[in-house]
């Protein structure tokens, strides 16, 4: 008798970073700014 | 219809100062990174964590100017979740994580010596009530008792202090004692911790 392998559910777990970690890292973008002086980068987090 | 921009287009944005090309990119790639990470750690706290530490270097090496674009964002922003990954497991490695399970709780047999923040306070009330005994003594008593109980003094010590002898300051000591006994069951004061 023909096998039914549809039977066996998927069981791939996905996973997403939730939306409070996604407007943290815009948040650490925005305040991140990078200065060069002298062929040095500094880098300055403006909060 | 919106055409939906490459990703070395929103890296190129996101360099030149577009914010919003970021927080496309990472919606872009959000689940598949997320997936990834979770994939290796099965922890979706720990995945969280790394994956907002992922981001942080995309974030700045962009910033920096340091990324080369070679079309290659998403294998990019991957071999640094599996870097992070492999971190994450070191430093368990060298601290291990030890999780309670709903039958035993490591808390129930570690614990420290100090008094939980109820039992300090009854204990603090406890203290300032026989203190309030004692000021209730007569004089001689109060002064052995103090001596012996505060100051941890021997007898002799004692009555080397108070210039009276040794019997003199045991018998004042057995007396403070059956007097503060008298006033405890005087005003029904509950002395227990």
């Amino acid at each position: 008798m023909e096998k039914i392998y549809s039977d066996n559910p998927n069981k791939c777990k996905l996973a997403t970073a939730s939306q409070e970690t996604v407007n943290f890292l815009m948040s650490y973008s925005k305040s991140l700014q990078i200065i060069e002086c002298d062929n040095i980068q500094f880098e300055n987090n403006l909060n | 219809m919106e055409l939906q921009k490459d990703d070395s287009v929103l890296v190129k944005d996101y360099i030149n100062g577009n914010e919003k090309a970021l927080e496309i990119l990472i919606n872009r790639h959000n689940q598949r990174i997320s997936s990834f990470i979770y994939s290796k750690v099965l922890d979706r706290d720990v995945t969280e964590d790394i994956f907002q530490d992922t981001f942080i270097k995309v974030i700045r090496t962009l910033k920096k100017g340091s990324y080369s674009e070679e079309g290659k964002f998403l294998p990019w922003v991957m071999r640094i979740a599996h870097n992070l990954v492999i971190d994450h497991f070191r430093r368990n490695k060298r601290m291990p994580k030890f999780e309670g399970s709903e039958d035993f709780n490591i808390f129930s047999v570690i614990g420290d010596d100090k008094l939980n923040v109820e039992k300090q306070l009854i204990k603090d009330q406890i203290d300032s009530d026989l203190n309030s005994l004692i000021d209730e003594l007569p004089e001689d008593q109060k002064e052995v008792l103090l001596m012996r109980i505060y100051k941890d003094m021997s007898f002799k010590e004692i009555s080397e202090n108070t210039g009276v002898s040794i019997n003199t300051a045991l018998g004042r000591m057995r007396y403070a004692l059956i007097n503060l006994r008298k006033i405890i069951e005087k005003n029904n004061i509950v002395l227990t911790n």
